[in-house]
């Protein structure tokens, strides 16, 4: 069909950005900051039209790899093969979407070494798109892991007061569960004598036992930090908190979903009788997500905080979702996470346009907003009702598939991850109260102006995105459903189910 | 007649050398610092020519001597490693040579001659010839070692080392003679037929003080004592040099003497190994935490990652040789331009660095500078796609194909607690506020050493796919089959 390597030049095209920010740092150095944003946002913008040419010649009517390519490299240790199927097109499009609006969310806002953080967004692009084509469990470890780098540089340096801490604890605390992933990884390859993905899928079986649980559980503890399900979570605040406005929306949006990805691309078809074994375990720790971390967001005294622990929430329907076993919850899984990274995202740019006004993210500080920014209300009613899952919103569609999904599998956890929708419904109005109606007390919030240009531009997208695909969910279902339908017919549990 | 040309002919890179840092010797003690540029380059140019020599050679195995010393695939490429990081340890300390005092003659020249020696040590082929070629690495290395007399830290670590140094060759002369007196011979080859027949308790306990006295050289624990002190004391090119080629020398020949004479010891040795490996691996990792000091620093680490290196030993499979070689190049290379940094670093401002918080600050005024700090730093901590983390992908492939599935995965953890104090340094240079730095460019010798190095680092993957050092790797491996 084609035979250009699209998915590598769509991988490695945003490095193309930084020798010419570096060549317009030295020839003019006045004025390099401009240069580097205009040349970070074209070459994101690239990115994202060739992400749409791949997506018109995708196929989605089969769940096979497309796009393949494949050679051999390090003579023999791994391959580099790369392909894509409804699932990972999905957080591709997300991501090539996402990093120019991070990249225009921080035209203004970052003064300080403007040159490294757009070097550090674009190499952060290239990881992720890289870790969901890759299709060697190699050369997926290899873009998963690498993503800490640049991740690690945006919080450390651009990041809040406490942005230290934070930085080392995202880092150590994901490093600690990846490594974990790699010994299974090892194994793995030992066993099937090869590190391509898909042969992997045909050649490696392994009877269920304290082996296939142990390796389940090395890549749980990889996914389960990244995702972050509860009790793992505890880094995520505090990352979220201290990084930049851009840096939330990625850690969030794209981040957090190599968990999920994670779970579907290797626990699920590589370990299916533990995947099956501890799926109770996982439900389990997906209700206490919903609950537990959705009335901790309701004490939350920081906004960004709140969003953080919410997003938990949130990933607690995804986990839920996949483990279910049933087309509706993984399709409901993979849609949840495409939501959640639209709304989340959105959340984490409202927050900042407000915090860039006040510099304070405490909720008490605000209050009485929507007398001073009404579009902005109107902006962040419509993000709020969509993480709360209201019809018409592209939460409600994640939500109400994955919870269908739980039904079937088993009402009593069915009960409790609804009554999450409640919570949710709990902290997100009362934030939204909070932040926009109420008097005004603090006489800064008086002299707030209302959305600039730039922030509508970047807002207008995502809340077109979110209604439509709340709407008319066809298109994203039609997408992921074939590849969903393939991975649950792979599943083969041995124990029968 | 013939027989001796012949040995002749093979030993001749190492007669050479000696040839060259003897007349060197001679033009120094002559014309003193009026030489200094004369020496450098020439025992520069002949390390690189010798090392290229190596590279090139085709020898699969050849003894000279009546077998005391043999030439082999591993210790051509362990002489090639060597001699290439000498000639490059001598470059990245030429500009500070210029501006020593009248006796900086005399450093190029204990490195050459501490390189023959360690030549030497990798082609040992029996007890004798291992003892002569470690003392002739040592003693040169003692005499750097407090190659800064003013500073009393630099004279006591000299002095420290020297001490510990005679008392773990007091060690390895005993486990020597013991394995001598049970199997009446020295020569590495014969030893390995004799061992099955002979005092089995015996040959363990000679076998112990062996390692003991080698597992000193590589500075792994319990014997890692000296590092720490002796690394901070040293001056920074000095500390350069410990830091990188003397491991690759003494890793080489614990290898030999584990698998040519002691091959039907494995259940013996891997047991010593394995508790050398993982305690090193957590000793370096847990202790640096506390460091501030550079180089004490640097020293521990260089403690764990010799126990990364030796965790490939442990699983007893010759094959596996190939897992160490890769570390070890790549735990030199990032060794290197990280020196490189830190060297062009103090050149350029004129004083030590001694604490990683002199550090701060880096990336504003130098970005190169940092940036290859940085990397250097998550190459060390093992964060893909770095060449750091295919060192440690290679050994735990090696650990867990054996079933080492548990070792494997603690020295991933320990390496984690490793990870906090290598991005430490990142922390100083980009995340602390900035003090008043001057800008910092790199001198062109530093500047290309460190770029090659960093180009290695970055590039692993297609230094490994594209290069043929992953030939030449598995060839050095196949040697001592």
């Amino acid at each position: 069909m084609i035979n250009l390597p699209l998915l590598s030049i769509l991988t490695f095209l945003p490095l193309i950005g930084l020798p010419f920010i570096i060549v317009g740092k030295i020839i003019n150095a006045e004025n390099y900051q401009n240069i580097s944003k205009y040349i970070a946002l074209f070459v994101s913008l690239i990115t994202f039209l060739i992400s749409l040419i791949i997506l018109y010649n995708f196929d989605i009517n089969t769940s096979d790899f497309q796009y393949n390519e494949r050679f051999p490299i390090m003579s023999g240790l791994m391959t580099y093969r790369m392909g894509i199927d409804g699932i990972s097109i999905l957080f591709i499009l997300l991501s090539t979407f996402l990093t120019p609006i991070c990249i225009i969310a921080s035209w203004n806002i970052i003064s300080d070494r403007v040159d490294y953080y757009m070097c550090s967004f674009l190499i952060l692009e290239t990881l992720m798109i890289g870790t969901f084509c890759a299709l060697d469990i190699v050369l997926f470890y290899l873009f998963f892991e690498s993503v800490l780098i640049p991740m690690f540089v945006i919080i450390g340096v651009w990041g809040g007061e406490r942005r230290v801490y934070s930085a080392f604890k995202f880092f150590l605390y994901t490093l600690l569960g990846s490594v974990l992933m790699l010994v299974a990884i090892i194994y793995i390859v030992l066993a099937s004598g090869t590190t391509e993905l898909p042969i992997i899928y045909d050649v490696f079986s392994i009877d269920h036992g304290i082996i296939q649980n142990l390796l389940w559980l090395a890549f749980f503890a990889s996914f389960a930090v990244k995702m972050p399900m509860w009790p793992f979570h505890t880094w995520l605040p505090d990352a979220h908190v201290e990084a930049p406005t851009a840096g939330s929306v990625i850690l969030a949006a794209i981040l957090l979903k190599m968990g999920g990805y994670g779970f579907l691309r290797f626990s699920l078809p590589l370990l299916p009788d533990s995947s099956f074994y501890f799926s109770d375990f996982i439900f389990i720790l997906s209700v206490i997500a919903i609950i537990y971390t959705s009335i901790v967001a309701y004490v939350q005294e920081d906004i960004k905080k709140l969003i953080a622990y919410s997003s938990v929430a949130h990933m607690g329907f995804v986990t839920m979702g996949i483990f279910t076993f049933n087309i509706n919850g993984i399709q409901g899984g993979i849609f949840q996470m495409f939501s959640h990274g639209l709304i989340s995202g959105a959340l984490f740019l409202s927050v900042g346009v407000i915090y860039n006004r006040m510099h304070t993210r405490k909720i008490a500080d605000y209050g009485g907003v929507v007398s001073v920014m009404p579009k902005f209300a109107l902006f962040l009613m419509v993000f709020t009702l969509a993480n709360i899952g209201l019809p018409g919103t592209t939460g409600f569609v994640g939500e109400f598939l994955t919870i269908m999904a739980i039904f079937s599998f088993n009402k009593v956890f069915a009960f409790f991850a609804a009554s999450g929708v409640i919570l949710s419904a709990v902290y997100g109005l009362w934030l939204y109260r909070k932040v926009i109606f109420e008097k005004i007390t603090n006489d800064a919030v008086k002299s707030l102006k209302d959305l600039t240009l730039g922030e509508k531009v970047t807002l207008i997208p995502l809340l077109i995105l979110i209604i439509l695909f709340g709407i008319y969910p066809a298109p994203v279902l039609d997408l992921i459903s074939v590849s969903s339908i393939g991975l649950v017919e792979s599943i083969n549990l041995s124990g029968g189910k | 007649m013939a027989d001796l040309f012949e040995s002749l002919i093979i030993i001749a890179p190492e007669l050479i050398l000696a040839i060259t840092a003897m007349s060197l010797l001679m033009i120094g003690s002559f014309y003193q610092k009026k030489s200094i540029n004369l020496i450098i380059t020439i025992s520069f140019l002949t390390l690189l020519i010798l090392s290229f020599n190596e590279l090139i050679s085709n020898n699969i195995q050849a003894f000279a001597f009546n077998g005391f010393f043999i030439e082999d695939k591993l210790s051509s490429f362990a002489k090639f490693i060597i001699f290439l990081t000498s000639a490059l340890s001598i470059i990245m300390s030429a500009n500070w040579l210029r501006d020593y005092d009248k006796t900086a003659f005399e450093f190029p020249i204990l490195i050459l001659f501490s390189t023959l020696g360690m030549a030497l040590m990798v082609s040992a082929n029996d007890l004798v010839s291992l003892y002569l070629a470690i003392e002739l690495q040592s003693l040169p290395l003692y005499v750097l070692a407090t190659f800064n007399r003013n500073d009393s830290f630099s004279s006591e670590s000299g002095v420290k080392y020297f001490i510990l140094g005679a008392l773990s060759s007091g060690l390895l002369l005993y486990g020597s003679s013991l394995i001598y007196g049970f199997t009446g011979t020295i020569f590495l080859n014969e030893i390995s037929q004799l061992t099955l027949s002979s005092n089995q308790l015996g040959i363990t306990f000679g076998l112990a003080f062996l390692l003991a006295g080698i597992v000193f050289k590589i500075s792994a624990v319990p014997f890692h004592m000296w590092a720490p002190d002796v690394y901070q004391g040293a001056v920074t090119p000095v500390t350069s040099f410990f830091a990188s080629v003397p491991k690759m020398a003494a890793m080489i020949i614990l290898i030999r003497i584990l698998y040519v004479p002691f091959d039907n010891f494995i259940s013996s040795w891997s047991q010593i190994i394995i508790f050398v490996s993982f305690s090193s691996i957590l000793l370096g990792s847990v202790v640096a935490i506390w460091q501030n000091n550079i180089k004490r620093l640097i020293a521990y680490s260089s403690i764990a990652h010799m126990g990364f290196a030796t965790l490939a030993l442990s699983t007893g499979n010759k094959s596996d040789i190939e897992s160490i070689l890769v570390y070890m190049v790549i735990y030199i290379v990032a060794n290197i331009g990280f020196f490189s940094c830190l060297i062009n670093i103090q050149n350029r401002i004129e004083k030590d660095i001694n604490n990683i918080s002199d550090l701060a600050g880096l990336s504003v005024n130098s970005p190169s500078l940092a940036i290859s700090i940085a990397l250097y730093m998550f190459s060390f901590a093992g964060i893909p796609p770095l060449a750091g983390f295919f060192a440690k992908y290679y050994v735990f492939i090696s650990l867990i194909n054996e079933g080492l599935i548990f070792l494997a995965t603690f020295a991933l953890i320990a390496s984690v607690i490793g990870a906090f104090y290598y991005i430490r340094f990142v922390k100083v240079m980009f995340f602390d506020e900035v003090v008043d730095t001057k800008k910092i460019t790199f001198s062109r010798s530093l500047g290309f050493i460190n770029s090659i190095c960093f180009i290695f680092i970055l590039g692993f993957i297609f230094v490994q796919s594209i290069t043929p050092l992953a030939n030449i790797i598995s060839n050095a491996t196949l040697a001592l089959n």
